[in-house]
Order: C-alpha cells, then structure tokens, then sequence
C-alpha cells in the first residue's frame, strides 16, 4: 500500500516545497526566489497541457509557444489599451488561444507524425513573425506592460499573492488534467493514440475527440502565457519562438511523458538546471545536453517513472 | 424472397492493375453464417475491408439491412450494426483485457465527451465490459494489458470487442489465423454458440471449421465470386475443387 501512495507523496512533495518558496524568498530576502519559481510553474503548467496531446493523444505539437505568446500578447494588447480588469485580460487570452488552437488544430489534425510536427511547427512561426511584424505593439522589441492587472480582492502587484495564485493554478490543473485522462474522453484519446485502426473499428473517429484536447491543451496553455505576461510585465515575440516549443517538449519528455506530474517536474529541473549551469558557465548547454540524453535513455519514463518506480 | 441482411453488388476496388474486387456479387441472409473463402490474394480481406468502410470500392454498391452504405464512413458503420475483427490481430496493446472491452462499450453507449467521471470505476462500463470478457471465456484474464495475452485470447478478445457492439452482422476476417488445434477448437466452440444470435461473414482457411459453421459458402477466385451455395453443394462444385479445393489436396 505504501507503495501505491508513492505517486501522491511525490506530488504533495512537490507541491509542498512550491508553496515554501515565498516564505524563503521573504525570510532570506531572495525576491529573485519567487520570480525565478513564479515562472517555472508556469511553464509547467504549459508542459502539463502539452502532455494532453502529446503524451496522451500522441500528437507531437511542436508549436505549443504559440499559445503562450497568444496569451501572452492578449494580456499585453488589452494593457496597452488600459483595459486592467486581469479576468477581462486572462479572459481574452484563454478566448483567443482557444480559436488559434482550434484553428491550427482543425487543419494539423488532418496529418499525422512528421506532417504533424511540422505543421504546428509552421503555425507557431506564422505566429511568431506576425508578433515581429506588430510595430504598435513593440514589433521585435517586445511590449512592456505598465502594471498588472486588477484582480479584485487579490493583489497581483504582490508577488507573494501572485506566486500563490500561479501555484494554485497549476494544482488546480493537474487535478483537471487527471480527471481529465482517466476519463472517457481520456481514454478515447489513448485508445487512439495506440491504435487508431481499433478505435475507428469501434465506431469511434478519432478526429473529434483530438481535436476537443488539442483545443484544450492550447487554452490552459494559453493561460500560461496570460500568466506570463502578468509575471513579467513585458510580452515579446521571443515567447513564441520555436526553441521555446522545444524546451516544452523537453520539459514533457524530461519529467515523463503521459504522466501530467512528471512535466511540472520536467519544467522546475530543466528551468533551475539551467538556472544553475548558467551560472557557472557560458557554455551550460554543454553539460545540459548529456543530462537529458542520460535521462531520456536511462529513466523510461523519465525523472517520474524513476521517482515513482513502476506505480506511476 | 426476403430481403438479404448484407448485399454486395458489383463491387470493384484495383490496386494499380489488380483488381482485388473484380465485380463482387455477395448476400448474407438475416441469421446465417455465411462463410467467405478462397486462395491467398483472393481479395477476401479487401472484401471485409469494404464491407467494414475501410476501403471505398471503385464501383459497385454495398447495401445493408435495405440501407446504401457504399459512401458510409467506417466509424459510422458500427452504429448500423456492423462489427468486424482483424485477421491480424488488432488491439490496444497497452490496455487491459477490460479496458479494451471498456472501451468497445464506451462506443457502442454513444459519445465519450464525458471528461469528469473515471471510465476504469464507471460501473455501466465495468460490468457490462465483464459480461464481455465472459462471453469469449476471458473472464479470469480481465486485468492483463493484452499485449500480454496469448495469441489464442487475443484472437477471442477480437471476437469479444466486435460483440459488444451488438452488431447485427459480424465480420470475421480469419478468426483461427495462427491458432494451434486446441485454441482453433475452443474458437469454433465459441462461433457455434454465436450461430442464431447474430448474422455472421466469416472468412476462414480452416476448411473443417468452415464446414462445421457454414449455412452457406461463397468461394471468392481473383476477386470474383465463382460459386455460392450450401456447403455440400460447393464443395462438389468442379469449378470449384479446379480453382481451390484441389490445390489444397
């Protein structure tokens, strides 16, 4: 039994360390703490909607940055505009990234494998030089944004406040996206990712139900990227860019694929790893490489499957 | 004469420069088990495949239970009444024998856009997938990932994932394709207790189990049916032995 709650106790870990973060960053005067853990939960959060369709669906999107800069930029359009209300700006945000996504889905969905990949891969850059193109908005140079939105009774000036927001976030959707995949639809769209062929036998068309998670998957991760924006009050077409879809995936792949937790751990070990290597030298991505092909070959499913042995 | 359950008319489907449907004219009575056999590229698997909606014949018509499914899409073809199982063996490998059942259930019942509730605790998935696994004799193996099954009862989870459709017309693409004598018995046990309760196509090598089963054969050359009928009947047909029978001894 003991065993069993490993996953659970793994989670609870995680998140209990998470949420230790501002009392440290406050007790020790290390704002750069909570900025630095804002972040990589919300690029777990990205890695979390990424393992939907890929982990479980078997699409391999390697266009997810665009829903983060499509959140991003609606966060940092409707600021310039002086709309503040933050449930009006991440509104948007979560609207738009969700008609992008069922866009880009509607047309993706109908390749698969390499054309899949390199389909989402040329939305995402369509995307990313549009950005560049929008000279009101800063064009290469990105959009500041004045201040954070309002929030109600919810101070998002406060990085504490904001910090715990983005932290209940992420459980909120992790929680989500485990009802989500052991529900009906979830296992619709595993049963398809293994074998299309059967599940069309069944009666079943898998194009739909992919369709419904792909556009699910770009909503929370645009949601991320409305996050994004608020954390770091800046926007810039960088958040699109196809290296930053790439480390999604890497995040995904790191922390263990169709497993929803092993991305948040993907995204908090490759984000401070980097962090850390940066530090000691220019050259990180060096000793960042050889880490991550260890892990992929020698942790089957990764950082997770090693943490929760065979129960994840 | 009452209508046929299944109607294949001057179905054509090439390849290139085989025609693998060469004009196929095939009925399957309401009740009956219709077997389907003929040398190796005979185009029984295309056939099946057409029938099934895989594959979209060139011409000819498909009509089933008085309804044109020619254009049907394949995923639709299940609702009608049409289940069928694969030569080769076709599961989700990484899914539990219930799983699989599950999951054929979770398609007969309707949509799945259901995201909240856990389909592995849903009770009108579990017990209902149970009877399933019951009926083709799995009961006992209901919680091994089927890639772990052997071959013998991954072929009758084949069957078991087309009952739970509740089809009407069965299509069986060579239920006993590898099967050791024992498992080939237990499968034509398992088919003889299907007789009377659904319509069955079968396609199959195993000439004993083909006589054994059979209301009726249709012998399937090139792409072309050249003889159909009772199985004595066929079986004495000259044409017949000359194309197939005789070659195989």
């Amino acid at each position: 039994m003991a065993r069993l709650d490993r996953p659970l106790i793994a989670v609870l870990v995680v998140f209990g360390l998470l949420a230790l973060v501002p009392v440290y960053a406050v007790a020790f005067q290390q704002p750069f703490y909570l900025s630095l853990f804002a972040r990589v939960m919300i690029f777990a959060l990205a890695a979390i909607s990424l393992d939907l369709v890929l982990g479980f669906g078997g699409m391999v999107s390697f266009g997810h940055a665009a829903y983060l800069g499509v959140g991003a930029y609606a966060v940092g359009i409707l600021a310039y505009h002086g709309v503040d209300s933050a449930l009006v700006q991440w509104g948007v945000a979560i609207l738009a990234s969700a008609l992008v996504a069922l866009f880009v889905g509607a047309i993706s969905l109908r390749t698969s494998g390499m054309y899949f990949i390199m389909i989402t891969l040329a939305f995402a850059q369509m995307l990313y030089y549009l950005a560049v193109s929008l000279k009101a908005y800063g064009g290469d140079d990105g959009l500041p944004i004045l201040k954070r939105g309002s929030l109600g009774p919810i101070n998002l000036a406060s990085n504490v406040q904001l910090y715990y927001l983005i932290l209940g976030f992420l459980a909120l959707f992790l929680y989500l996206g485990h009802r989500v995949v052991r529900s009906r639809f979830g296992r619709v769209l595993e049963g398809a990712k293994w074998n299309e062929r059967r599940t069309i036998a069944l009666g079943i068309a898998p194009y739909r139900y992919r369709l419904v998670a792909f556009v699910l998957s770009g909503t929370v991760c645009g949601l991320a990227g409305a996050l994004l924006a608020t954390l770091t009050t800046f926007v810039s077409p960088s958040y699109m860019a196809w290296t930053r879809s790439g480390e999604i995936i890497v995040m995904v792949v790191l922390g263990g694929i169709s497993t929803l937790t092993g991305p948040v751990i993907g995204a908090v070990v490759l984000l401070i790893l980097e962090e850390i290597l940066a530090k000691l030298t220019i050259h990180w991505m060096l000793i960042l490489g050889p880490i991550l092909v260890l892990v992929v070959l020698f942790a089957r499913r990764g950082l997770w499957g090693w943490i929760v042995g065979r129960h994840g | 004469m009452v209508e046929p359950l299944l109607e294949v008319t001057g179905v054509v489907k090439r390849f290139g420069g085989i025609a693998a449907s060469d004009g196929v004219d095939l009925a399957v009575a309401t009740g009956e088990c219709h077997a389907l056999i003929g040398p190796n590229g005979a185009g029984k698997t295309t056939l099946i495949a057409e029938i099934a909606g895989e594959l979209s014949p060139d011409a000819g018509r498909i009509v089933f239970d008085g309804k044109d499914i020619t254009k049907e899409p394949a995923p639709r073809r299940p609702r009608l009444g049409l289940a069928r199982s694969f030569q080769i063996t076709c599961l989700i490998p990484s899914f539990t024998a219930l799983e699989n059942a599950s999951l054929a259930l979770q398609a007969h019942q309707g949509h799945s856009f259901r995201f909240w509730r856990d389909a592995r605790r849903d009770s009108s998935l579990r017990d209902p997938a149970r009877g399933v696994l019951a009926r083709v004799g799995l009961e006992d193996r209901a919680d091994i990932p089927v890639g772990e099954l052997a071959h013998g009862e991954q072929r009758a989870l084949e069957i078991g994932l087309a009952l739970a459709l509740e089809p009407r017309l069965l299509l069986l693409d060579e239920p006993m394709a590898g099967m050791g004598p024992a498992d080939a018995a237990r499968m034509v046990g398992l088919l003889e207790g299907l007789k009377g309760h659904v319509s069955i196509l079968l396609v199959e090598h195993d000439m004993d189990a083909v006589f054994r089963l059979a209301d009726r054969v249709s012998v399937l050359v090139y792409g072309k049916v050249i003889a159909s009928g009772r199985p004595e009947d066929v079986r004495a047909d000259p044409e017949v032995r000359r194309a197939y029978l005789g070659e195989e001894g």
